[in-house]
């Protein structure tokens, strides 16, 4: 099998700056964009007036809605214009494109366009938006394209049910312990340190190529093509690298605008956002407010569970890729215990703030966050230790879980007792409070498939695989070189991987989902057949993963030094076990665990996009913290090795277990430490303080209020 | 367009930020404004390099610290960190190393954001600004150069050239301590929630003669504590918790995304009564972050 | 403005706006190893030495730069292959985005100080270098052997 002790190929590349990023593109004769913004949450675009703008020496044109019709795209759903026609509905909204030679100049000339509004009463919270009494967002949403939103309903973009809610109030009737209690998170941002950027260009042919931060280009392709009404043979979407996703790479976003503009003015025409618009109109992860109730019996064994769940899906629900338009963790509610009763509503909500969009597992952190609360909390109320809780729930090995799945391997178990028996009290410092927390999470290996095509210029050239899927930097590249090497029986060092342009290669799903490693490495497996077989000929093959179905657990614990005087805190250690097959590239697996757990440690302590008088509060990265190297807490894993894989390759997906039960680890060990219960996310120290007043423990609360 | 000037002398900047000319130091607030796009300026004059706006001195009338000092050079400076130590740590605290290395002593006074490290720092050592027109030049003791939220006292054709600070405190038997503590407590390199200086001499009967207290975030305007009436006291935790309740009637802190205005005031009494009880040698909570 | 300055070794040649970062300029003149991340300074993708300081080059005006000599990930990878190669075997990378960056700050952190293998100390410098992707350990553990390997020499060169 192949492991990987060498460096990877891209590493100096990258180093040095050499690594081609879209806003690092010049194309010949290309001219800058940038947007004009809606400075409203909800309004009537009475006029654009451009006049000034394009008194700007460079500035070539300004575009409006008005001029290029109503143009709707979707990952989904297709509910958003590349530009506002008549109507705004989020802060941040494109209302028009200016096009100059320089960025400088378009920069100078948006804040010279003048844009007539005639303000409307927004809605800027989910739960206000469902009221049928507060104002629409939109007229008619089920009318869109592909549009989830039940016919007839208020400002709803998705309404998912599952389970049977009368057993399941049955059945907390009858429980000896409840816990029913709301845990809020805000609106959060990828924080990826690339911002979004596309490059379009018309040829002579009249074919239209784009280069986007864009990890899933053939879907890009379709989006576009949806949108624009042109043939998607028309359009190439050309390789680049993206500097970070975690999921905010995957709409279309600038695209349109970027053709529309580029189409209008003959010339390639590159967007670039700057990262303050970046934060205030993309497509960050949704804020949530979530309802559990979870029951046990006398002794603790859980009887059943509801939960209740509203999004803030901001003005469209376009960014949303499942064909529900909801978020695929809600799925996972209650998976990894042993449970049979449970109820489950999942609606994302329209409101006037910026759409919500993916991220790095999308839903499952802020449940986690809400439902690993709730078992601290029965646990409380049951007195019993949180890890016995769970030990004593945690589906096991031949359990269905509430799906009706009986996975082949659960090893739920192994996973929590390995954590533990890892865990070492760390030291506090004198007169700060010590806490631990637990979290636990599963998560199924989402089976896919992908596409590679091997060729050889001639003989002692390198042998050149090229893939459809993006480098967003997981090291997924790098298992594909290994791979076919080690199939081949070659050096690493002669294969090269690259991007194929969406022109070479069939349609594929590109980055996303935790679903490329294994994929790759089925494809890769089938190509490396076929290469033997074609004696040396270009070939084409797809393969994937090929089963069996499999899911992960992941374990955190989390230990906190509480100073009870502010409620400050430091996490000092989140340890991570989880379940983990064959391991291709041991570094780049650490970092995948590693990096998931600072950005849970940022959805916990530190993240929050939301809105301040109709806009994102964070107006910069500086305000919007995401860790650093010098908050971060350490961290320590423990591999629960020998679980079983997905064949070929034997592995298993480790990309979105890390980040998701961190916050709930965080908040628990918070409660351990001080008495403090906070079921709203970002865990800030004031929060803390003020729970520490609040709560029973005497001597905490005299102590934070001294 | 944007003219960038960049005079050869004092005299010459004078003169250009005389006629209208808006002085970039460091550059960091600037750029920041520009790259938001929520500035636009005709000429900028730049003072980083000139030449009278630059070293570290100590004398026998006290010291002399450049306008155009970096922050990491007067973090970093051996005679900074001997006399001023709270000054430096302060320096040292300003967000990451690219903009300690270029954010400039002057520029860091005429921003005025009273979330800012330095300003309480210099404050408690009774710094003095010395400010510049090509009409003549003044001196403000530091606290009256801060007239709000982003205000100055400084006239537009004005410049800070330099701050001044007394000579060190050097009657026999007196000890003189000094302290800067910021609580940031989501990020390290975060603007502080509160921040406090704390400066003391104790004589040797045990008694507080000297008691500077001044704490950033807590108001429009970086903010010296009227200790006055402390004077002559024991240094004791009598004294700490006196100085806590002070501070708390004192504050005038507002809401925004690092508190509430009412967590600012309970915290500045907490980090106060730290500082003032590390400084004086007065057994209290620990200070620090519990990562050690 | 006409901007003249010494950019990794070479003459550069270049015209500038008064209000243009040098990161702007840079970057329209092709030389695109200096990445735009924040454009407020905190997350150190586009940190270059400007006369050898380590500054944001973000907030540094093109024009200032005028006659100063100018490093960026670029020339630095090429004059101190060390530290690329340290965080190359370290495997201290994953988009790339930050990386140029974070290249830069351990220049500066190996030439211009602290330079001590010290974890808390490189934590605190490299706190202005924000990485989404690693969370941090390998680019931690990458400045800590390269100090190292600069602190043997330093001893065997002194001995
Ligand atoms: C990423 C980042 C993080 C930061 N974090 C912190 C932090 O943690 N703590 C903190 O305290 N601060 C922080 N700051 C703010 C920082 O302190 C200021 O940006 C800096 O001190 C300004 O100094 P400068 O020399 O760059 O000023 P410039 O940007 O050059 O100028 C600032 C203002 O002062 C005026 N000015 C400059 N020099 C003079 C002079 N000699 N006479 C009269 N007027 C003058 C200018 O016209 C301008 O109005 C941070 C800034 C950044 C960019």
């Amino acid at each position: 099998m192949a492991t990987m002790a060498t460096i990877r190929a891209d590493a100096r590349a990258k180093l040095a700056g050499e690594q081609r990023y879209t806003s690092d593109l010049r194309r010949p004769g290309m001219c800058e964009a940038a947007l004009v913004r809606s400075g409203l949450p909800s309004a009537r675009l009475v006029s654009v007036d451009a006049a000034r703008a394009l008194g700007v020496p460079g500035v070539l044109a300004v575009l409006t809605g008005a001029e290029v019709g109503v143009r709707l795209w979707g990952r989904m759903a297709r509910d958003i214009p590349a530009l506002a026609v008549d109507r705004v509905r989020y802060v941040g909204e494109p209302v028009a494109v200016v096009i100059a030679e320089t960025r400088a100049a378009a920069d100078r000339a948006v804040e010279l366009v003048e844009v007539d509004y005639e303000p409307l009463e927004p809605v800027l919270d989910a739960l206000a938006a469902l009221d049928p009494t507060s104002p629409a967002v939109h007229e008619q949403p089920w009318l869109y394209p592909s549009a989830a939103a039940p016919e007839g309903s208020h400002n709803v973009q998705s309404r998912i049910v599952a389970g049977d809610l009368a057993a399941t109030e049955a059945a907390l009737a009858a429980s000896a312990h409840v816990v029913d209690q709301t845990y809020t998170s805000p609106r959060g941002h990828h924080g990826y340190i690339e911002p979004q950027a596309c490059v379009a260009e018309v040829d002579d042919d009249g074919r239209i190529h784009v280069w986007m931060t864009n990890k899933q280009p053939y879907r890009l392709r379709a989006q576009l093509s949806e949108c624009l009404g042109i043939d998607q043979q028309r359009i190439v979407v050309e390789p680049v690298a993206i500097g970070g996703d975690f999921g905010g790479k995957g709409a279309a976003l600038l695209a349109p605008i970027c053709v529309l503009a580029s189409e209008w003015t003959r010339r390639p025409v590159r967007i670039a956002l700057h990262y303050d618009e970046d934060l205030s109109a993309t497509n960050p992860r949704h804020g949530s407010r979530i309802r559990v109730r979870l029951g046990s019996d006398g002794e603790g064994r859980f009887s059943a569970l509801a939960v209740d769940a509203v999004f803030d899906g901001g003005a469209y629900a376009g960014c949303k890729v499942m064909p529900d338009v909801n978020l695929p963790g809600m799925s996972e509610a209650g998976t990894a215990y042993g449970l049979s009763v449970f109820a489950l509503e999942s609606v994302v909500a329209y409101t006037n703030s910026v759409p919500g969009g993916h991220m790095r597992a999308p839903g499952a952190p802020q449940l986690t966050f809400a439902l690993e609360s709730a078992v601290d909390e029965l646990a409380a109320l049951a007195g019993i230790d949180p890890v016995e809780l769970r030990r004593r729930n945690v589906l096991r090995q031949g359990e269905p879980n509430l799906h009706g799945t009986t996975w082949t391997e659960c090893r739920g178990g192994e996973v929590l007792e390995a954590a533990v028996a890892a865990s070492r009290r760390l030291e506090v410092p004198p007169g700060w409070l010590h806490g631990r927390g637990v979290a636990l999470y599963d998560r199924p290996n989402v089976p896919m498939r992908t596409t590679l095509r091997l060729s050889r210029a001639g003989t002692g050239d390198p042998l050149s695989v090229e893939v459809p899927f993006p480098d967003t930097g997981t090291g997924s590249y790098e298992a594909v070189r290994a791979e076919v090497a080690e199939q081949l029986g070659l050096d690493r060092a002669e294969v090269v991987v690259r991007l194929a342009s969406t022109a070479e290669l069939p349609p594929d799903a590109g980055v996303g989902g935790s679903w490329v490693t294994a994929s790759a490495l089925g494809a890769a497996a089938a190509a490396a057949r076929a290469w033997k077989d074609g004696g040396g000929e270009t070939i084409v093959a797809s393969g994937g993963a090929e089963g069996p179905e499999v899911t992960s657990f992941v374990v955190q614990l989390a230990q906190v030094a509480l100073d009870p005087a502010t409620g400050a805190y430091r996490v000092l250690e989140v340890l991570t076990a989880v379940d983990s097959a064959r391991v291709v590239n041991p570094r780049a697996h650490q970092m995948q665990i590693d990096g998931g757990a600072a950005m849970g440690y940022g959805f916990a302590s530190l993240e929050d996009l939301d809105l301040e008088g109709g806009q994102v509060g964070a107006g910069t990265l500086g305000e919007f913290r995401i860790p650093t190297a010098e908050d971060v807490p350490a961290w320590r894993t423990v591999l629960v090795e020998g679980s079983l894989g997905v064949e070929p390759g034997g592995v298993k997906a480790i990309g979105e277990l890390s980040n998701v039960p961190t916050a709930a680890a965080v908040a628990n060990a918070l409660a351990d430490a001080g008495g403090v219960r906070l079921r709203s996310l970002p865990l800030t120290a004031e929060k803390v303080w003020r729970g520490l007043i609040a709560s029973g423990d005497e001597g905490a609360a005299m102590r934070a209020r001294r | 367009m944007t003219e960038l000037l960049r005079p050869a002398g004092l005299a010459e900047a004078l003169e250009l930020v005389g006629d209208g000319g808006l002085p970039l130091a460091g550059g960091t607030a600037i750029s920041t404004l520009l790259n938001l796009r929520l500035l636009e300026v005709d000429r900028l004059v730049s003072l980083a390099a000139l030449e009278e706006l630059q070293g570290i001195e100590d004398g026998p009338d006290g010291m002399r610290i450049g306008a155009s000092t970096t922050l990491a050079g007067l973090a970093g400076s051996e005679l900074a960190r001997r006399r001023l130590p709270h000054v430096a740590l302060a320096a040292g605290c300003v967000g990451n190393p690219r903009v300690r290395s270029q954010a400039r002593l002057g520029g860091a006074l005429a921003h005025a954001d009273p979330r800012q490290d330095l300003p309480p720092a210099l404050m408690v050592s009774r710094a003095v600004v010395v400010c510049r027109s090509r009409s003549g030049e003044r001196t403000l003791p530091i606290a009256d150069l801060f007239r709000g939220h982003l205000e100055t006292a400084l006239a537009d054709d004005e410049l800070v050239t330099e701050v001044r600070l007394p000579p060190a405190d050097s009657e026999p038997g007196r000890r003189s301590a000094s302290g800067y503590l910021r609580f940031a407590p989501g990020s390290a390199s975060d603007f502080p929630t509160v921040s406090v200086a704390a400066s003391t001499v104790v004589d040797e009967a045990g008694s507080v003669v000297e008691l500077a207290l001044a704490l950033g975030s807590v108001g429009p305007v970086p903010l010296a504590i009227e200790t006055g009436g402390l004077l002559g006291a024991r240094a004791d935790a009598a004294l700490v918790e006196a100085v806590v309740g002070l501070v708390r009637s004192t504050v005038t802190p507002s809401d925004d995304r690092l508190g509430s205005a009412e967590y600012k005031r309970h915290v500045a009494g907490v980090i106060a009564g730290r500082l003032l009880g590390e400084v004086l040698g007065v057994p209290a909570a620990p200070l620090g972050d519990g990562r050690r | 403005m006409r901007v003249s300055l010494q950019l990794n070794g070479e003459t550069f040649s270049g015209d500038a706006d008064g209000d243009e970062s040098l990161l702007a300029m840079l970057r329209r003149h092709g030389h695109t190893a200096v990445k735009e991340g924040c454009g407020v300074g905190v997350c150190g993708a586009c940190g270059v030495i400007v006369g050898g300081s380590y500054v944001s080059s973000c907030l540094y005006l093109a024009g200032l730069a005028d006659g100063a000599e100018v490093w960026t990930a670029e020339g630095l990878s090429r004059t101190d292959p060390e530290t690329a190669d340290a965080l190359a075997v370290a495997e201290a990378l994953q988009c790339g985005a930050c990386s140029p960056g974070q290249l830069v700050a351990c220049w500066a952190y190996v030439h211009l100080g602290p330079g001590v293998p010290d974890e808390e100390t490189i934590r605190h410098f490299f706190a202005g270098n924000l990485c989404r992707c690693t969370g941090y350990s390998t680019i931690v553990e990458a400045v800590k052997a390269r100090c190292v390997a600069e602190g043997s020499r330093a001893r065997g060169s002194s001995a």
